[in-house]
């Protein structure tokens, strides 16, 4: 090895490596109080801790199908429905702990509205989608205390790393979000859906029935770590009621999980874990009401747009409305 | 033991190289390479140790068979040799494949129990058979039993190659046994090529392996943007994929102070497939032209002479014959599936066309034209390499080609409205952020592929500067904090 060489590869070279990764590092540290925006949740994240407080009457909580439509449509005057549906990712174990944070600014709510597929309460973060829709957004000490408590030792401490091993997370996307503009306010859409919209009918894509097919194919359950977040949500709001509504699912989907009795099994299994928890329980059936036949499905989870998707906020809208009367006459 | 696994990436390497370089300053080259073969051993023996008798065994006969060719050339005894490492290929890779094919023919279903195929049994078998061909031709004069073991088992080149041949390493390992040789010169320059290596596998091959798998997992459920991302993404992985895997293996051959050849030559920037065959897996096709394709052609030649074939019998049987025979073989040689014949087919037909067109003496078309049909062969041919069926590859290949299947996704319905193009949920495009990734991957990865040049053709032109060593620096912690979950090199298979 010629000199150079063996100077390249005894100083040069690991000098270099020590200081990329000590600047890296002093970056990181200058920018480790910049909060992520990364996705929607991170979004809302940021929206709670830096907006005011709204006060409402009525949260929203739930999964995509729900947050799809809040996007687009306002499903009731502006300030009486705080938004904070999330996708399935984060769980209801993300619902409980956005819960947990507007009510650091906000007065608790009367009603807590959970309108979801009823596959959100089955599911259980894990692995990458954890990383990034839980663990990483939700990483104050009681929210790790509670992950602790409830889901065992893979979250056991805050990961220990240095910054060079993980430069998309401590200062790639920090830089992206110093690029965006900060949300100050829940998302709420403009459209208010009165009218009976026109519903797309033409065929989907074979692919589609495929996943739906699926979708039915899979059993229904309610996780256990669902069961302790649906709990402390009644805690947290020990005045409220709790409402779940189911939300639209495919036709062949939803016959198939009634006639095999599951929507009534979960329905029935919920109530039971939350009867010495929660003021009042109930639950409305969207798909009792209405039919939102394979063609309504963009994929197996989500309404097609822009059609069925008013539809469902629509009756979204009603429900909200009349949800302390007798709301199955709303769904006429 | 993976070279993108952490233990050998901060164990096993820098104990090797570390004793390697003290025992050969201190007590020889013949001792250093003795530590060599020990460490290669270990390295194979970590996969699956009882397969490492079947290595140990190889060598030993294989060496056997070499030092009686070499004392006296027999052709039976090649034949003999040539035929007993077929053997025990055939048994491991090819038995089921071939019995339940033949089972098919006599309208018999047979099944048989799956066989763990020996990591490198390819690679090592091929490797050897060359030498004994060498030998049998005088292209060898003298084989030590150590330069003999380190040639096949070096283990920067066991598991995937590059295939060597003993006439271009053997002056190499003579010297090194004898104490000469490059030794450390190499060093520096092996570690900048392992370190390129290594990112273009972690980084950049593992980078886009995700979209590539979501398209082809999902063959029967593809629009016709879907496929032909998919197609794009995973003729990209490969490439970054087994080049990197090679870039790696000639830079650890440098540390210890031997030059493997290089086998890859930017092949995307091939505009013929005549062409793109002298910059692909180069010493895999030197292989085959050498052993397989030159001797079959020759004996057709000497045919044609003598019995005064006419122009058309000689280019249909010198050449049309001896290429479809070395690229069944050569796909044959990758896996035991019809799948990796297709691979061969179109490969072949894409060659033959080429030469038929030099041989009609048809207008040199335009260089554009030129690049953009050999990679549509090539990467029609990959979609056969990458596809669990010739069913899902033709499914694939016919997305791409039916205009019916251009569908939009569902985010970008308005300008599919205005298009006129329908649209819908799409399963790999389901999400923009996705797909804008997924290009995102794509074109970086297309620039990279046809500028990042292969090392160490241009070695001369590396000089250890600062900038150079911020640019490993930045590879190199990249790469490591991508390095979690060390996935398989696609060629480990073969």
């Amino acid at each position: 090895m010629n000199t150079q060489w063996r100077k390249f590869i005894s100083v040069t070279f690991p000098v270099t490596l020590i200081c990329i990764a000590l600047l890296v590092e002093v970056f990181s540290y200058l920018l480790k109080d910049v909060p992520l925006r990364r996705h929607d949740l991170d979004r809302l994240v940021v929206a709670l801790q830096e907006g005011g407080a709204i006060n409402s009457p009525t949260v929203l909580l739930g999964d995509s199908i729900t947050q799809d439509v809040l996007k687009g449509y306002r499903v009731a005057p502006i300030g009486e429905v705080a938004n904070l549906t999330t996708n399935k990712a984060s769980g209801v174990v993300g619902s409980l702990f956005l819960l947990e944070r507007y009510l650091e600014k906000n007065i608790p709510p009367k009603k807590i509205i959970v309108a979801s597929t009823p596959e959100f309460f089955g599911y259980d973060p894990e692995g990458k989608a954890a990383e990034i829709y839980l663990t990483s957004v939700f990483n104050k000490a009681k929210e790790r205390g509670w992950l602790l408590e409830h889901m065992g030792g893979k979250f056991d401490k805050q990961k220990v790393e240095p910054a060079i091993l993980n430069i998309e997370g401590k200062i790639g996307y920090k830089i992206l979000s110093l690029l965006m503009l900060a949300p100050n306010s829940l998302i709420e859409g403009e459209e208010i859906p009165n009218k009976i919209p026109v519903l797309e009918s033409s065929p989907v894509h074979h692919s589609i029935q495929v996943s739906i097919d699926n979708r039915a194919n899979k059993p229904l359950i309610l996780s256990k770590i669902v069961e302790f977040a649906l709990i402390d949500i009644c805690k947290l709001t020990p005045e409220a009621n709790l409402y779940f509504v189911v939300a639209p699912m495919p036709e062949t989907t939803y016959l198939k999980r009634k006639e095999q009795g599951e929507i009534k099994k979960i329905k029935n299994k919920i109530l039971k874990q939350l009867k010495n928890s929660c003021l009042k329980v109930d639950f409305i059936d969207i798909n009792e009401h209405r039919v939102f036949p394979d063609i309504a499905m963009r994929d197996s989870d989500h309404l097609r747009r822009p059609g069925w998707t008013a539809e469902y906020a629509r009756l979204l809208k009603q429900i909200i409305k009349e949800i302390e009367s007798d709301y199955s006459q709303a769904l006429q | 033991m993976l070279f993108n696994d952490p233990i050998f990436l901060f164990l096993f390497l820098p104990i090797v190289v570390l004793l390697f370089h003290l025992i050969r300053g201190t007590v020889g080259g013949e001792a250093s390479m003795i530590l060599i073969v020990v460490a290669s051993i270990f390295f194979y023996g970590w996969w699956n140790p009882p397969y490492l008798m079947l290595l140990l065994g190889s060598v030993l006969f294989n060496y056997a068979i070499t030092y009686h060719l070499l004392k006296k050339p027999s052709k039976l005894l090649l034949t003999f040799g040539v035929l007993a490492n077929m053997a025990v290929l055939g048994y491991f890779k090819y038995r089921n494949f071939f019995m339940e094919n033949i089972g098919l023919l006599l309208g018999e279903s047979w099944q048989f129990e799956e066989i763990l195929i020996p990591l490198a049994i390819s690679f090592f078998t091929f490797q050897q058979v060359a030498l004994l061909v060498d030998a049998q031709d005088g292209h060898i004069k003298r084989v030590k039993f150590l330069d003999f073991a380190t040639f096949v088992i070096f283990f920067p080149q066991l598991i995937a190659g590059p295939i060597v041949l003993y006439r271009e390493m053997g002056k190499q390992l003579q010297l090194l046994r004898k104490d000469r040789g490059a030794g450390l010169s190499l060093f520096g320059l092996g570690v900048v090529t392992f370190i390129l290596g290594l990112f273009k596998k972690v980084a950049l091959a593992d980078g886009i392996a995700p979209f590539a798998d979501s398209v082809f997992s999902v063959a029967d459920q593809l629009t016709m943007l879907e496929a032909w991302g998919g197609v794009v993404a995973y003729t990209l992985q490969l490439y970054f994929d087994f080049s990197g895997y090679s870039d790696m293996a000639v830079g650890l051959g440098m540390m210890f102070g031997l030059l493997l050849p290089i086998n890859f030559n930017l092949p995307y920037r091939a505009t013929s497939m005549i062409n793109f065959w002298k910059r692909w897996h180069i010493t895999m096709t030197r292989f085959f032209m050498m052993y397989v394709y030159s001797p079959i052609s020759l004996s057709i030649i000497r045919k044609s002479i003598l019995n005064d074939w006419s122009k058309q019998q000689q280019f249909l049987l010198g050449v049309i014959v001896p290429i479809t025979i070395t690229f069944l073989i050569s796909g044959l040689w990758h896996g035991a599936a019809w799948t990796f014949v297709a691979f061969g087919v179109v490969n072949a037909i894409g060659l033959v066309v080429n030469h038929l067109w030099k041989e009609l003496r048809l207008p040199k078309p335009n260089i554009f034209i030129g690049w953009l049909l050999t990679m549509l062969t090539i990467m029609v041919s990959f979609v056969y390499f990458r596809a669990d069926s010739i069913a899902n590859a033709n499914l694939i290949i016919l997305t791409m080609m039916d205009p019916a299947s251009l569908i939009f996704p569902n985010w970008l319905s308005y300008y599919a409205d205005y298009l006129g193009i329908p649209w819908h949920t799409l399963v790999v495009f389901s999400s923009g952020t996705y797909t804008v990734r997924m290009a995102g991957w794509i074109v970086v990865l297309t620039l990279l592929s046809l500028s990042l040049k292969n090392k160490p053709l241009h070695l001369d032109e590396i000089r250890p500067t600062v900038g150079l060593a911020i640019s490993l620096s930045v590879m190199l912690w990249l790469t490591l904090g991508w390095l979690d979950e060390p996935s398989t090199f696609i060629y480990f298979q073969f």
